[in-house]
C-alpha cells in the first residue's frame, strides 16, 4: 500500500488537530474566555488613566497585546496531542513529510488564534466610546497578517522547547523578542492607518510585517524537520 | 608546557597583549583626542560603546555560522563554539547597554528609554539570555545542541533589525555614526581612533570566543570521561 501523499499528510494531520482539540468544548473555548479577560482588563487600565493617549494607540494595546497572551496559552499545548499516547514516537517512525506536519499545525493553531483575534478587534470597536479613523476591515487585514507571523514562529518555537525543562519560563523568553518586529509593524500601521496621510507608510509597515511572516515561515519550513526528529525521544 | 593544550601559554599571552593594546587605546582616546563640540568630554564613551556593540552583532553572526555548520555536520564541538559566540554576546551586548545608558544620561537626561534602538539591543540580550536558559534547560546532548543550533539562526534574524532601526523609525538615538549616506559624521581623527578600537575590541572578541569554546571542549571531554569511568564499576 502506498504512503500517503504529503497533501494527504497534511490534510490528515490538520483535521485530525482540529478534531482532537473540539472533543472537550472547553478546551476549544479556553483561550477564549482567557483572551476576553485580557482584554477587558487592558479595557479597564486604559480607561481609567488621566492622560489622553490618541484612541488608535488604546485601540493597538487592545488588541495586540490581548493576542500576544491568548497565542502564547495556545501554542504552549499546541503538540499536547502528539506528546499524549506516544503519538510522537509514532509519527517519528513513519515517513511524514515535515513540511506538511509544520503547516498542518500552523493552519490549525492559526485558526484556533482566529476565535481569540475575531472577536476582540470586534469588542475592542464595541466596547469604543467614539468610533476609530481606521477601519474595521483594515483592522482585520492587520490582524491576519500579524496573527500569522505570530503562528509561524510560534510553532516552530513550541516544537523547540517540547524536552525543554521548565519551558512554561523558557517559551515565552524566547518567543517575546523574536515576535516584536511583527508586533511593532501591527502597532505602526494601525497608528498610520488612523491618519489618511499615513495611509502609504502603513502599507509599507505592513509590507515589512509580510516579509518577516516570510522569513520566518521559510526558517520553519527549513528548520521543523530537524527539530521533530528527535523532540519525542524523551 | 601544559599537556593538553600545549599552545596554552602563548594563548594566554596574545590575550593579555591584545587587552592592554584595547585599555592603551581607551586611555589614549580619553586622554588626548579632542572633545566634541555639542557633547564636550562625555562623547568619549563612544570608543567602549560603538565597538562593544560591534562585537556584539560579530558574536550573533558567529554563532548563526556555528549553528548552520552544525547542522550540515552534527560535530558537538561547533556547538560548543555557538555556545561560546553566545556568552560573548551577551557580555559585549550588556556593556554596549550599559555604556549606552551612562552616555545617554548627560546627553538625553535619562538613564533609559524605550527608544527603537536601546529596545531592540535590550531584545538581543534576551535572546542570547534565552539560547543559555536553553541550553541549560535539555539533557540530552544531541537535543540540546540541534534546539541551540535553530535558536542561532532566529537570533541572527534579529541583528539587522537592531542596526536598521534607528532609520526604520523616529528615535532618540543618533543615525549610524559609521556606515551612513555621506559617509561618517566625525572628524578624520575620531573616526580613525574609533575604527582601531574597533578592530581591536573585535580581536579580542574573537580571542574570548576561542578561549571559552576550548574550554567547553575540555569540559565536555571531561564530562564523557568521568560518565564512562562510572559506567564501567
Amino acid at each position: 500500500m502506498p504512503y500517503p501523499s504529503s497533501w494527504q499528510q497534511f490534510k490528515r494531520i490538520f483535521y485530525f488537530g482540529i478534531k482532537s482539540d473540539w472533543i472537550e468544548k472547553e478546551r476549544g473555548f479556553s483561550f477564549l474566555f482567557f483572551s476576553l479577560s485580557i482584554l477587558l482588563l487592558i479595557t479597564m487600565a486604559l480607561e481609567s488613566t488621566q492622560q489622553n493617549y490618541l484612541t488608535e494607540s488604546k485601540l493597538a494595546v487592545q488588541i495586540f497585546l490581548t493576542i500576544f497572551l491568548g497565542i502564547q496559552v495556545v501554542l504552549l499545548r499546541s503538540f499536547d496531542i502528539e506528546k499524549s499516547g506516544g503519538g510522537f514516537s509514532l509519527m517519528q517512525s513513519y515517513p511524514l513529510n515535515p513540511l506538511a506536519w509544520y503547516f498542518a499545525k500552523v493552519i490549525h493553531i492559526w485558526l484556533e488564534v482566529c476565535f481569540i483575534f475575531v472577536p476582540t478587534v470586534c469588542l475592542a470597536f464595541l466596547m469604543a466610546k467614539k468610533g476609530y479613523a481606521i477601519s474595521l476591515t483594515n483592522m482585520f487585514l492587520i490582524g491576519t497578517i500579524i496573527s500569522f507571523g505570530l503562528v509561524i514562529i510560534g510553532v516552530l518555537l513550541s516544537a523547540l522547547v517540547l524536552s525543554a525543562s521548565g519551558r512554561e519560563v523558557l517559551f515565552p523568553v524566547l518567543y517575546f523578542p523574536l515576535a516584536i518586529p511583527i508586533l511593532l509593524a501591527g502597532i505602526e500601521s494601525t497608528l498610520c492607518f488612523a491618519d489618511e496621510s499615513l495611509a502609504e507608510q502603513g502599507w509599507q509597515w505592513l509590507g515589512l510585517a509580510l516579509g518577516f511572516d516570510v522569513i520566518y515561515a521559510t526558517l520553519g519550513a527549513l528548520l521543523f524537520g530537524e527539530i521533530v526528529d528527535l523532540s519525542g525521544s524523551d | 608546557m601544559n599537556d593538553i593544550n600545549p599552545f596554552k601559554d602563548k594563548q594566554i599571552w596574545l590575550g593579555i597583549c591584545l587587552m592592554l593594546i584595547v585599555i592603551l587605546a581607551w586611555l589614549t582616546g580619553i586622554l588626548y583626542l579632542p572633545t566634541d563640540q555639542h557633547q564636550g568630554e562625555v562623547y568619549k564613551i563612544i570608543f567602549l560603546h560603538v565597538p562593544s556593540a560591534f562585537a556584539a552583532f560579530f558574536s550573533a553572526l558567529a554563532l548563526f555560522l556555528a549553528s548552520i555548520i552544525y547542522l550540515l555536520k552534527k560535530r558537538s564541538t561547533v556547538a560548543l563554539w555557538g555556545k561560546a559566540s553566545a556568552e560573548v554576546g551577551l557580555i559585549f551586548t550588556l556593556v554596549t547597554l550599559a555604556t549606552g545608558s551612562i552616555w545617554g544620561k548627560p546627553t538625553w537626561g535619562t538613564w533609559w528609554t524605550w527608544d527603537a534602538r536601546l529596545t531592540t539591543t535590550f531584545i538581543l540580550a534576551l535572546l542570547y539570555a534565552g539560547y543559555l536558559l536553553a541550553w541549560s534547560s535539555i539533557s540530552s546532548y544531541e537535543m540540546r545542541y540541534r534546539v541551540n543550533s535553530i535558536l542561532g539562526i532566529l537570533i541572527f534574524a534579529d541583528v539587522p533589525i537592531i542596526y536598521k532601526s534607528v532609520t526604520w523609525w523616529r528615535t532618540l538615538h543618533q543615525p549610524p555614526t559609521l556606515l551612513r549616506e555621506g559617509g561618517a559624521s566625525m572628524s578624520t581623527v575620531m573616526l580613525s581612533h574609533l575604527i582601531a578600537c574597533l578592530i581591536l575590541t573585535l580581536l579580542i572578541a574573537v580571542w574570548f570566543i576561542w578561549q571559552r569554546a576550548l574550554n567547553l571542549i575540555l569540559e565536555q571531554k571531561v564530562e564523557t570521561l568521568t560518565l564512562e569511568r562510572l559506567s564501567t564499576r
